[in-house]
């Protein structure tokens, strides 16, 4: 990079080191090309080497085994003519087919209520969708798998005193279960959108028409609504097949083996067929991919059904008494997604080995977990892992995304919308394949340094998955910044850098914030990814809890768990808060 | 025939003392079209979706043809889907998922007796005749132009020969042509089926055309109703006169009252206008009078005239529309069959036809609703 190429006209009494203007404009523009074309090429990287590696991988004899390496389709007929393999398919698309279908079906009955009807209180349910931000996967399932615990779970207890079977949580219908309250609030949030979105008119008018409120339900609002529908469906099936928490804490004492799971275990074993697991992250890739080609296509179709003309007014169905029953189903859910396991891990938090609650078990509660985890040196260690990655990332994502919004907003540059969708493509890279391949590539890459085994890594992964998130905030951002803004500054003879110092940086500074802190939390939350790429030493908070629970030291998971969830629901807070500060810039900016 | 009695409509949310219908008293003759005319929040759609059984009132009673269909009193609501209604929406409300048949033929299934498929094809493309777009029907609804979609929602609303059709706003998305054309085909067909209809609009243009009787609305009451012709003509409120085409309001007192002719001092003169019953000497009151209503001259003319002003003028085709500074006010003047316009600053007299000159209560004197929101000068 040619230094101090560009004499940045700074008011005299700027005094930053840069001062003899001798006007130089044609390579006055270097450096901020330099940049942006640096951002560019990182984005790219990251978002194709985890894909390409694994790929790659899987079309490999030997690949990190030494020995002769050579083009191969060897792993993939290894894979598909093993006898596991067809259980394994059926066992994955049974798990992530039931849990698309239970959480759809809940989603969008619970939007229904939500978006369409008078039942009191539904901001419950409003409330209960953002809980799975709070409450990471890895956490809820803990909380679950001790309310079902098959002895001394609480909720077994109710069950059997009440002489009811008790419910076995490690089973196919426990793994479903558990990964339905996890993912409920996609179907949710996109059915309250369809519902929004839909004229209220064309109910009405079927009413009108003399058809019964039921016969208005399955010919006109299910119909209308079908789009939204398959479309979560696909993204719920996405998600859960991709994702390992259930599949691992659940499904493996079940002995329910699914593609996640499997590939963990492969990894596990010794010696390791690194092609065969690249078979198997190719295979559940090729199915997100198609999974999410597909969702996207429904979108646009619903987008272009749903829209009317004037006189447009969604309307609320009167229940009448039957909304006391909604209400019921809204308090049934906050309960199940929000109070009880919060309760739970409060609850194992404050004992020294796990007690079904009771007034009796009330006299030995203690803090001495919490204790435990400020006094073990590795626990504190994966405290301070989880901020720094996270925050770590959530920097280089903020900038980055910046920097991205600005190229494919505010220039004409060949290639932005490439740049955009290269920014955006983590999002369909199952996380599975995201972790598999970042550490395939950093064990094989050229580099003159190792990552394997750092924080590095971590942060390249987290950086990576939160990349497309903070893209989607800066983009609204940064086009709500008119071009004027900039021109005048320019107009007023401030150079680039300066422009975006003080026209730039305080317009974007919600969005900036609210990129960085979606980030934090999504790499805070992340299992997937990170269970594959920590080694010994750099765990953090989500891996720390899974090895306890494997080691059966239950209180000290909640404990930690506990000060996850103050964590995350602190930034979630302030997120929050940030939601109506952008609002009101956009006004501010409009008038 | 529709009877509304009493009816009340609160919307939560809103404080008490405005309701969105608020002691509508209404009866539409069996056959007949009856326009409920208002600016926006008047409570015309509100009413009509009460007719429909879209929402419930909060008092009052509704009756269709001899039945009572709601009385919160006696706990009676039928809802919407047991009514015999037929409704067009504003939107239209098409069902994109359907075929134009599809969505002509809805209302005749899944009701009991069930008719036979065939049967419903055949009523549906008659139907579908009625409205001139039979060879349209396996078309899907999407692809229809907003002028079709309106034929198809008319289609829908008659299929199942219901004893009130309600139409919402219905030519308000339409082109201003297309409009003009679909407005007189409700209306023939309304007339030839002879359906008791309510038409809600705000275009004083359609009511005046469409209807059989003109309900003029403002803040969930009727300020009055009666012929297009007679609405048009002698309003009885300065609200009605407002909101029904361009008028000139002007601020009078009575001087004498005598059988046949109401004398009223205004600014310009003395005007001998039409009889106002219960209008007393001594009292303040409004003239109205429409801007063809004058005979403009540009020579002193024989009888009694008032000198005024050329303010401004607008050529619009057909006529000439000034503004005329008559006694420090503006009047409206229209004049048709004029070549040569008239400028800025021209002097003119203005001959008045008494005979069209009507006298209001002024507002706030009577017991005639304020003009509320009105605009005051529609057009």
């Amino acid at each position: 990079m040619t230094t101090r190429a560009k004499p940045w006209p700074l008011p005299t009494s700027g005094g930053r080191g840069v001062g003899q203007a001798r006007p130089r404009r044609r390579i006055a523009v270097e450096p901020r090309y330099l940049i942006l074309v640096m951002c560019a090429l990182l984005v790219a990287y990251l978002a194709l080497v985890p894909v390409g590696t694994m790929g790659v991988a899987a079309f490999r004899s030997h690949f990190l085994i030494g020995g002769p390496s050579h083009w191969t389709l060897r792993n993939f007929v290894t894979i598909f003519t093993a006898p596991w393999f067809g259980a394994l398919v059926t066992n994955s698309f049974l798990y992530a087919g039931a849990t698309a279908v239970v959480s759809t079906a809940a989603g969008f009955g619970l939007a229904w209520l939500v978006a369409r009807t008078n039942t009191p209180a539904r901001a419950l349910v409003s409330v209960a969708a953002i809980t799975p931000l709070i409450i990471p996967g890895i956490l809820s399932t803990v909380a679950w798998a001790l309310l079902f615990a098959p002895q001394v779970g609480p909720l077994n207890d109710l069950l059997a005193s009440a002489g009811l079977p008790t419910f076995n949580i490690y089973s196919l219908p426990g793994m479903v279960f558990v990964q339905s309250m996890h993912v409920v609030p996609i179907p949710f949030l996109m059915g309250v959108a369809a519902f929004r979105s839909m004229d209220g008119s064309l109910e009405e008018a079927a009413a009108a028409s003399g058809a019964r409120p039921a016969r208005v339900l399955r010919t006109i609002t299910i119909p209308l609504a079908r789009p939204a529908i398959l479309s979560a469906g696909l993204l719920t099936f996405v998600q859960t097949i991709s994702t390992f928490e259930v599949p691992q804490l659940i499904g493996v004492p079940g002995h329910r083996f699914v593609f996640v799971s499997e590939i963990y275990a492969a990894l596990q074993a010794f010696p390791t067929d690194f092609g065969a697991v690249g078979v198997i992250g190719v295979f559940v890739l090729a199915i997100a991919a198609t999974g999410l080609v597909l969702s996207a296509r429904l979108g646009r179709s619903t987008a272009t059904q749903t829209l009317t003309g004037k006189g447009f007014r969604p309307r609320v169905a009167d229940l009448g008494r039957w909304r006391w029953a909604g209400l019921g189903v809204a308090a049934a859910f906050f309960l199940l997604a929000v109070i009880l396991p919060l309760a739970m891990l409060v609850w194992s938090s404050l004992l020294p080995g796990y007690r079904p609650p009771s007034t009796e078990a009330l006299r030995s509660v203690t803090l001495s977990n919490y204790r435990a985890v400020w006094t073990t040196p590795a626990l504190v260690g994966s405290v301070e892992h989880s901020v720094v990655t996270a925050v770590t990332a959530g920097a280089i994502v903020t900038v980055l995304s910046a920097v991205v919004a600005y190229i494919t907003v505010k220039t004409r540059a060949r290639g932005r919308s490439l740049l955009d969708g290269l920014a955006t493509f983590p999002i369909a890279v199952p996380s599975v394949v995201m972790g598999v391949g970042i550490l395939y590539w950093y064990l094989v890459a050229p580099l003159p340094f190792h990552l394997y085994g750092t924080l590095t890594i971590l942060v390249i992964a987290f950086v990576t998955i939160g990349l497309p998130y903070g893209v989607r905030f800066l983009t609204p951002g940064m086009a709500r910044v008119s071009d004027e803004l900039e021109e005048a500054a320019s107009a007023s003879g401030a150079g680039w850098l300066r422009t975006f110092q003080r026209i730039y940086l305080p317009l974007l500074a919600p969005s900036l914030l609210a990129a960085f802190l979606y980030t934090v939390i999504v790499a805070f939350r992340e299992i997937t990814a990170a269970i594959f790429l920590y080694s010994s030493g750099t765990e953090v908070m989500s891996v720390m809890v899974y090895n306890l629970w494997s080691d059966g030291s239950y209180p000290v998971v909640a404990a930690l768990g506990v000060i996850m969830v103050a964590f995350l629901a602190s930034a979630v807070v302030v997120v929050w808060l940030l939601g109506g500060r952008i609002q009101i810039t956009r006004l501010t900016n409009q008038g | 025939m529709i009877k509304l009695t009493g009816l009340v409509k609160r919307f939560p949310g809103r404080t008490v003392t405005a309701n969105a219908v608020d002691g509508l008293d209404l009866e539409v003759p069996a056959g007949s079209l009856a326009v409920l005319l208002g600016p926006s929040g008047c409570g015309k759609t509100t009413t009509l979706r009460l007719i429909a059984g879209l929402d419930r009132p909060d008092r009052g009673e509704i009756v269709i043809g001899d039945e009572v269909v709601c009385d919160p009193g006696k706990g009676i609501f039928v809802r919407a889907h047991r009514r015999p209604i037929g409704i067009v929406f504003q939107s239209y409300a098409i069902w994109p998922h359907m075929t134009v048949a599809q969505n002509v033929a809805f209302p005749l299934q899944g009701g009991r007796p069930r008719i036979p498929r065939r049967k419903v094809r055949e009523r549906a493309v008659a139907a579908l005749d009625l409205v001139g777009l039979a060879d349209l029907a396996d078309r899907p609804a999407p692809a229809l132009s907003g002028g079709q979609q309106q034929r198809v929602a008319l289609a829908r609303a008659l299929i199942r020969e219901p004893k009130v059709l309600l139409l919402d706003e219905p030519l308000s998305n339409l082109d201003a042509g297309l409009r003009d054309r679909m407005r007189d085909e409700i209306r023939a067909m309304q007339q030839r089926l002879g359906i008791t209809t309510v038409f809600v609009t705000h275009d004083q243009d359609e009511a005046l055309a469409v209807g059989d009787e003109v309900v003029v609305m403002s803040e969930g009451r009727i300020v009055e109703k009666g012929l297009p012709q007679d609405i048009y003509a002698w309003p009885r409120t300065e609200f009605t006169a407002r909101f029904l085409g361009v008028s000139n309001i002007m601020a009078g007192t009575v001087r004498s009252v005598a059988p046949g002719v109401t004398e009223v001092v205004i600014a310009a003169g003395v005007l001998r206008c039409r009889p106002c019953p219960g209008a007393r000497d001594g009292d303040r009151v409004s003239v109205l009078m429409r801007p063809e209503s004058f005979l403009l001259s540009r020579r002193r003319p024989d009888g009694p005239a008032w000198r005024g002003t050329v303010d401004f003028s607008i050529y619009r085709g057909d006529c000439w529309d000034y503004h005329v500074k008559v006694a420090g006010e503006v009047l409206k003047v229209r004049v048709y069959q004029e070549k040569a316009g008239l400028a800025h600053g021209d002097i003119v007299f203005l001959v008045p036809d008494e005979s069209a000159a009507i006298v209001l209560p002024a507002p706030g004197t009577a017991s005639a609703p304020a003009p509320g929101g009105a605009p005051a000068v529609v057009r």
